[in-house]
């Protein structure tokens, strides 16, 4: 049993933090030029939402949310095996994982 | 025979030959090609004989008709493909099948050194077809069909040597100048749609009792009239359109023959005599007929005076005669009309036949300065010629005497006639008189002026020869089934007229004045005033062309200008490029170079720019950048966010 805590943690510290990451982890996306990097911030964003829906599952005695992160879990972890095979193979080819050799795909 | 075999058999014969021949149109066998063509238009003509046989005798129908199908039913018009042979429409399918098929005969011979037989027999017998649909058409939309049709197929043939530049144009003058025609005969019908609500001529005709005589210019049915006397001025070549037909001789003789004498250009007299009940409430109208018949009579003989190519005198002719049957429908003598329409296709099928047999038997010299002499040579060409010339010029008892004659006696004698339009028409016949007889002294008689050791003139086989007896049988005695009253009651048995009585009640006449009905006397007097003028022309053109040949260039001396001003057919053509076609021409020139170019299409590049700016406006947030979409993302999630929470 917490005792004397300084502050009382609520949901709004969780949402205030949920936030805040998910705010670093798009500036990193947007503003990061190597892929990998950019990648770590999508996972940070990512998680920022599964944060998001913890402190709701914890908050309202509801168990969907914390369902629901496993989801993004798995689909986080598909989408890095893509975005890696990408990193690699742009990696292969130009020696570097900077963006914007991505900007080849266009057609 | 049920009428619609009749039908089918006898529109259908030339349509199928058309086919055969058409198919295999690269095939040189003129015989096969010209013994189908020929074959199919023998088969309508013993169907003509079969259908105008049944309206003979007692208690015959006066008419028998064939619904096929209708062809397009709207809520206010509904039009039928359906044929009727009446009394009038029996008269011309006899003429047109009966002559057709000899000038399909003719051709025979006649195109066997060519190269495209098949091309030309498959052309001949769709005209022959559509010419058919046109006469036997029960309303006015079947006759336009059949009127479009003949159109395509004159062009078509006057080309027919298209590698000539000179005659491809020809072709394609006569259909610029029927398209005008044509445009104001589809006006015609607009008119008389809106009028009547229907186009079926029995229809028409029968709801005309509700209307009465028009006094002014601008009524109805007047305007009506006048718009389809337009479409008929350019088929049937009057003044002003007429300038196409004297170049449309740039095709096949038998061509000339068919469709430039015989049928096609008869389709606008045809169609007034149809709907004469029409005309008659339209005095006004018919005063415009007359008056352009009578000028066109006057004005292509004048013409054809000086003119030096054989077939062009003819085609001068052909115009000067029917400007005779407009004549006659202007001062309401249809039936008058249908005669000299009758007798003419024989003796100008027969002249032009006649001249195509010269031009063949000289190897296709048409100068008739070059000519001269050829009696020796070619006997049989000859005499049908001679027989055509007489009937022309009007010599009892040859066909065109009965028929010229019976429509002077009505431009003098009827109601709306006037002895100004008897006089147009005597003049005309002298000078008509006048150059046929220059024609046939240039041509045959006298000595040759051509070298006899370098040209052969022969007569052609028998079936260039049969056409031109049988039609010079008919020029004959054609003119023996309208024997006027004045003549009959002096003859043995007192044969009446039976053209007259044949037509009667199926269409109108404009009765005589009150004096001249019984004025037997002056018709007479007329008839003796007619014949001896044509005479005496006939005996000066033989004085100056036969007795003394000097004499013509001397005469001509003493006017060069104005034998030069005829000689270019009164500069015609001249005034209609200077004054028409070149206005028009500079007119588009100017709408291209300042209105398209300077304001449709800038118009156009204006928007253009304006669309391809947006576009490379918008182009630029396509960058391929993935960080920018996902800003655009990023920012479009926040406007999302934005919207929904407010």
């Amino acid at each position: 049993m917490p005792m004397n805590s300084l502050i009382d943690v609520g949901l709004s510290h969780y949402l205030a933090l949920s936030a805040a990451l998910f705010a670093i982890g798009m500036l990193g996306v947007l503003m990061r030029r190597n892929v990998i990097v950019m990648m770590m911030s999508i996972e940070l964003m990512l998680n920022a939402v599964n944060l998001t829906f913890i402190a709701f599952s914890r908050f309202r005695d509801n168990m969907d949310g914390q369902a629901m992160v496993f989801f993004v879990m798995t689909i986080a972890a598909a989408e890095a095996a893509v975005g890696l095979a990408l990193a690699v193979t742009i990696f292969k080819r130009f020696r570097e994982v900077n963006i914007r050799y991505f900007e080849h795909l266009k057609g | 025979m049920k009428p619609e075999l009749i039908f089918s058999v006898l529109l259908l014969a030339p349509l199928i030959g058309f086919l055969f021949n058409g198919l295999r149109w690269k095939s040189k066998n003129y015989m096969l090609a010209g013994t189908v063509a020929t074959g199919a238009a023998a088969v309508s003509f013993a169907m003509s004989i079969v259908a105008v046989s049944r309206l003979f005798g007692e208690g015959a129908p006066t008419a028998i008709q064939a619904n096929f199908y209708t062809w397009a039913a709207m809520d206010l018009l509904s039009i039928d493909v359906s044929f009727v042979i009446d009394r009038i429409s029996a008269l011309m399918v006899l003429v047109v099948t009966g002559v057709g098929t000899l000038i399909h005969l003719f051709s025979v011979g006649y195109m066997s050194h060519d190269e495209r037989p098949s091309k030309y027999f498959a052309y001949l017998n769709l005209f022959l077809f559509n010419m058919l649909l046109l006469i036997l058409g029960d309303n006015l939309l079947m006759m336009f069909v059949g009127w479009e049709g003949v159109g395509l197929c004159s062009y078509l043939l006057i080309g027919f040597w298209f590698s000539d530049k000179e005659k491809a144009a020809a072709g394609m003058k006569a259909f610029v100048t029927n398209r005008i025609g044509d445009a104001g005969f589809l006006l015609g019908i607009f008119v008389i749609f809106g009028l009547f609500g229907t186009l079926n001529f029995a229809e028409i005709i029968s709801k005309l009792s509700a209307f009465s005589v028009e006094t002014g210019w601008t009524g109805p049915i007047t305007l009506a009239c006048l718009f389809l006397f337009i479409g008929a001025t350019g088929k049937s070549a009057q003044v002003p359109l007429y300038v196409w037909l004297p170049d449309a001789m740039a095709g096949p003789t038998p061509v000339s023959a068919l469709i430039h004498a015989a049928t096609m250009v008869t389709a606008g007299v045809y169609m007034i005599i149809r709907l004469s009940p029409l005309f008659m409430l339209a005095p006004n109208a018919m005063a415009v007929v007359a008056t352009i018949g009578a000028i066109t009579a006057l004005m292509a003989a004048v013409i054809g005076l000086a003119q030096n190519d054989i077939k062009k005198v003819l085609a001068y002719s052909t115009v000067s005669q029917l400007g005779y049957m407009f004549l006659a429908c202007g001062v309401g003598a249809f039936g008058a009309a249908m005669f000299h329409l009758m007798t003419h296709a024989f003796f100008k099928a027969l002249m032009f036949l006649g001249s195509g047999s010269v031009i063949h038997g000289m190897h296709e010299e048409q100068d008739i300065r070059k000519m001269g002499g050829l009696k020796k040579y070619m006997p049989i060409t000859h005499a049908t010629f001679f027989i055509g010339w007489i009937a022309i010029i009007g010599i009892p008892p040859f066909a065109g005497f009965f028929s010229k004659d019976e429509i002077l006696w009505y431009a003098f004698a009827s109601e709306r006639g006037s002895q100004w339009f008897w006089l147009a028409g005597l003049i005309g016949a002298a000078t008509t008189a006048f150059y046929m007889t220059r024609l046939m002294a240039l041509t045959f008689w006298r000595k040759s002026r051509f070298d006899a050791h370098k040209v052969h003139p022969h007569e052609a086989g028998p079936s260039m020869l049969i056409p031109l007896i049988v039609l010079a049988v008919l020029s004959a005695i054609g003119g023996f089934m309208g024997i006027p009253h004045v003549i009959g009651e002096i003859l043995p048995g007192h044969p009446g007229n039976w053209l007259e009585h044949w037509l009667k009640g199926s269409i109108a006449a404009v009765p005589m004045t009150a004096e001249m009905k019984h004025a037997t006397t002056m018709e007479w007097i007329l008839m003796g005033i007619s014949v001896s003028i044509a005479g005496l022309s006939a005996v000066t053109a033989f004085s100056f062309y036969v007795l003394d040949p000097s004499r013509p260039a001397k005469f001509v001396s003493l006017f060069p200008r104005l034998h030069r001003f005829v000689e270019n057919k009164l500069m015609v053509d001249e005034f209609y490029g200077a004054q028409i076609i070149q206005p028009l021409i500079n007119a588009s020139r100017a709408l291209w170079a300042f209105v398209d170019v300077n304001i449709i299409d800038k118009a156009t590049f204006v928007v253009g720019d304006l669309v391809r700016g947006v576009g490379s406006t918008a182009r630029t947030l396509q960058s391929g950048n993935l960080q920018q979409y996902a800003l655009y993302i990023a920012l479009g999630a926040v406007a999302v966010m934005f919207y929904v929470l407010k």
